[in-house]
């Protein structure tokens, strides 16, 4: 038999009501932490543009008061992934606004209806850049490479990566060289330092951080452009969309491809025909001119990993470091560090193209694109998306943008590459850098079988060593790497029971 | 009778079934689902088909299994050299020392080095060999040999070389407790015995400390044999298979056919050939270092 402690049966049922008196304070403490004007939650991984985020978040809060801007930080991109999908599951409420959409596969959360459509938002005038539509303050490229039929799902690209030289400038000048414009140009330059006893080009080649296939991938990309009238998908194909129609073929316009479609089944067929061979003299000419770069890399680059190739250049061993964007702040900080007879003046080129090619080697491109992309999720709530979209207006403002970068790179933080959005004004010298690396377009991955296939790349490494050590011909190296393709397009066939009628969508099997 | 033994100890059987059903979960289960997957195609997704001896087929075809055997058969032969000759000499003089207190200092000085992590040591060596700014061709350079100087984990005529060297003097801590506790086992009127009969140090030492160390030998040959067919751990670190196929070896093959690649039956198959390799090894080296006196 229960009763209250003082005796009474039935007495006032004290414990209960303090509970539910706590919930209902709860309830409205959370209700107050929202503010009048509502919350917006960013969830996003620490060291992504994290302090000036914070920053940024409180000078929003500073001209909106009624509306609250949380940073939910996450320790790594799986955590962040965790986290997304348990609020996603639920039930959206408590979900973040704003996530690191590219960290949680663009793809899969748009297919899903996680991810906000805002064609029409982007259409608006943005307040916070006096006015312009917010549309026109990004690449079209970018922002149209991010679209699905049309419809921009809140990806909105904040800044864009690229790979580059970054190149000693006191070296350079010590030695009489200027940056390159060329490939010829580039191994002149190469051969004097290689001379006058400097490494010429640093590399990490360890076989777990091989950065010289970036340059694999630019050359590739120089040979295969040209075979893209017969592979792109065309009227009445399965996959033809009308943006194919525009292109014109011109290999000078590194844009001229970014949103066509390639028709997978020509692709394979072009293969198994022999019109797309590695082993035609393209793709030698190709690989002559990167063997003949691979013997100005570091002394013993395929056992060098990013530190040592960094260390290399750093110290001044090396005049050029093959890198991405994302480590500009890498040399702009140590740079500080070093004793002042030791600190060197630096800038940044992009990969020369092979001028005046044999067979017809298209201009080189970048490997990179769009690098942090900040999604929306759908709440089925027009309050709070134009809540959510207000801030976003903010933080992709001219100001707000250059700030985002010079202040991640003044705290030691790390920026991906140069602020997509148009109008920002960086310090000189860093401008200076970021411009460095070019804006020539994207090479296009479609138009290999598939990259991505880890069996062939593993295969194919150990002769691409070989290569890059000279203990290969590039045509001994080419006839491997195309009976290795071949192999892959049978086996790509298999996988997705294709007919090879281009017209004709097939199942997966 | 043993039934009704375990019955009356039914209540400490019964304890003892999470050990043995974690274990069966954890250990058996996937050693017996890995035989059996051997003789399957099972990728990452879709279920798996039974398809005889094809992975053995492409397994003997295959050119990274091929260099990866002879690879293999270097790096055993020379890890069973580093095992024998060095851990079995320094217990061998450790043992001899006639000061009691310089034994033990000496002892716990060269067992010491076990509490350092593997991989600690693999990622050391790695910074050694570092072909500009290592130690080892730092070194060189100093000493005016710049002549020496070559890239350890960049050049295939040297790469599987470095791997061989990691580790130097190469006193692993489980071969010498092995040898030294063998030695300390010794049975101190035969030693006695050599000694009255005239038997120099090194003759007593060859012709009978050895011969009783048999045993010793034996254990350290297997599992050198089990470490080394094992371990790709050092090679994924230092050079993942390369340059070339240089320093490739089956097992670095099969994790990357399983992590890398999913084809999770091919990566069955050479575990499968690999355990064999070890079970059929074991055995043999049982046969072949039977002593006089266990037989």
């Amino acid at each position: 038999m229960t009763g209250a402690p003082d005796g009474r049966r039935g007495g006032h049922p004290r414990a209960p009501c303090v509970i539910v008196l706590l919930f209902l304070l709860g309830w409205l403490a959370s209700m107050d932490n929202a503010g009048a004007g509502g919350r917006v939650l960013i969830s996003t991984v620490k060291g992504f543009y994290t302090t000036a985020l914070e920053e940024l978040a409180k000078q929003y809060m500073g001209l909106h008061p009624d509306v609250t801007v949380e940073i939910n930080l996450q320790p790594d991109n799986l955590s962040l992934k965790r986290y997304y999908t348990a609020q996603m599951a639920a039930g959206r409420r408590d979900a973040p606004d704003i996530v690191h959409g590219n960290i949680l596969g663009v793809s899969e959360n748009y297919h899903a209806g996680r991810f906000l459509a805002c064609n029409a938002y982007l259409r608006e005038p943005n307040p916070y850049a006096g006015g312009v539509t917010w549309e026109s303050l990004f690449d079209p490229v970018f922002l149209n490479s991010l679209a699905v039929d049309g419809i921009h799902y809140c990806i909105l690209p904040l800044d864009y990566v690229a790979v580059g030289i970054f190149y000693n400038k006191d070296l350079f000048e010590r030695f009489g060289v200027v940056p390159p414009k060329s490939w010829a140009e580039w191994i002149t330059v190469c051969k004097v330092f290689h001379d006058g006893g400097v490494t010429p080009v640093s590399v990490p080649g360890a076989a777990n951080t091989d950065m010289a296939a970036w340059i694999v991938g630019m050359l590739e990309d120089a040979c295969l452009r040209r075979f893209i009238p017969d592979v792109i998908a065309r009227p009445g194909d399965w996959n033809y969309v009308p943006a194919n129609a525009g292109y014109g073929g011109n290999l000078d316009d590194p844009y001229a491809d970014q949103l066509i479609t390639i028709n997978p089944e020509r692709l394979m067929k072009a293969f198994l025909d022999g019109r797309m061979s590695y082993e035609q003299p393209v793709f030698v000419e190709a690989y002559t001119h990167l063997q003949e770069l691979t013997q100005y890399y570091e002394f013993g680059h395929l056992g060098t990993d990013q530190t040592g190739a960094y260390n290399l250049f750093i110290t001044g061993k090396a005049a050029m470091w093959l890198i991405g964007s994302w480590r500009i702040g890498s040399p702009m900080r140590d740079m500080t560090e070093l004793p002042p007879d030791q600190r060197f003046d630096w800038g940044v080129f992009p990969v020369p193209s092979i001028k005046g090619s044999v067979h017809g080697l298209a201009p080189m491109r970048g490997i990179g694109g769009a690098g942090h992309q900040l999604s929306v999720v759908d709440k089925g709530d027009e309050e709070q998306h134009r809540r959510v979209m207000d801030f976003l207006m903010f933080l992709y403002a001219p100001e707000q943008a250059a700030y985002l970068t010079r202040r991640t790179l003044e705290v030691g933080e790390f920026i991906q590459g140069a602020p997509m959005i148009k109008g920002v004004k960086l310090p000189p010298e860093l401008a200076e850098k970021l411009e460095g690396f070019g804006r020539r377009g994207y090479i296009k991955g479609d138009l290999l079988p598939d990259p991505n296939d880890s069996d062939t790349a593993l295969r194919i490494r150990p002769y691409s060593q070989l290569l890059a050590l000279g203990r290969m011909t590039p045509k001994a190296f080419l006839r491997k790497k195309q009976a290795l393709t071949l192999r892959l397009v049978r086996k790509i066939i298999a996988r997705r029971g294709y007919d090879l009628d281009p017209t004709t969508e097939d199942h997966v099997k | 009778m043993m039934w009704r033994r375990i019955v009356k100890a039914r209540g400490s059987y019964f304890l003892l079934i999470p050990s043995f059903a974690l274990a069966g979960l954890f250990l058996y289960y996937p050693a017996l689902s890995g035989i059996y997957h051997a003789f399957t195609r099972w990728q990452a997704v879709g279920a798996s088909r039974f398809v005889g001896l094809a992975n053995f087929a492409e397994m003997a075809t295959d050119l990274f299994i091929r260099h990866g055997v002879v690879n293999q058969a270097i790096l055993f032969l020379t890890d069973l050299l580093k095992a024998m000759i060095f851990p079995f000499t320094v217990a061998a003089l450790i043992y001899h020392l006639r000061s009691e207190r310089e034994r033990y200092w000496l002892r716990t000085a060269f067992v010491l080095p076990i509490i350092t992590p593997t991989m600690v040591l693999v990622l050391m060596w790695y910074f050694i060999y570092d072909p500009n700014l290592g130690l080892l061709n730092q070194t060189l350079d100093a000493v005016g040999l710049e002549g020496a100087k070559r890239p350890w984990l960049g050049d295939p005529g040297v790469a599987l070389g470095s791997i061989i060297a990691m580790g130097f003097p190469w006193v692993t801590g489980l071969s010498f407790l092995i040898f030294l506790a063998g030695f300390n086992d010794l049975p101190k009127d035969v030693l006695d015995s050599a000694s009255l009969d005239g038997a120099t140090p090194l003759s007593r030492l060859w012709r009978v400390e050895m011969p009783m160390l048999i045993p010793q030998f034996r254990l350290v040959t297997v599992l050198t044999l089990i470490a080394s067919l094992q371990d790709f751990g050092r090679i994924l670190v230092m050079t993942s298979g390369g340059p070339g196929f240089a320093t490739y070896v089956p097992g670095l093959w099969m994790y990357e056919q399983t992590f890398q690649v999913s084809r999770f039956g091919y990566a069955s198959a050479i575990g499968l050939a690999l355990f064999v390799t070890i079970l059929l090894g074991s055995l043999l080296i049982f046969r072949l270092l039977r002593s006089d006196m266990e037989s």
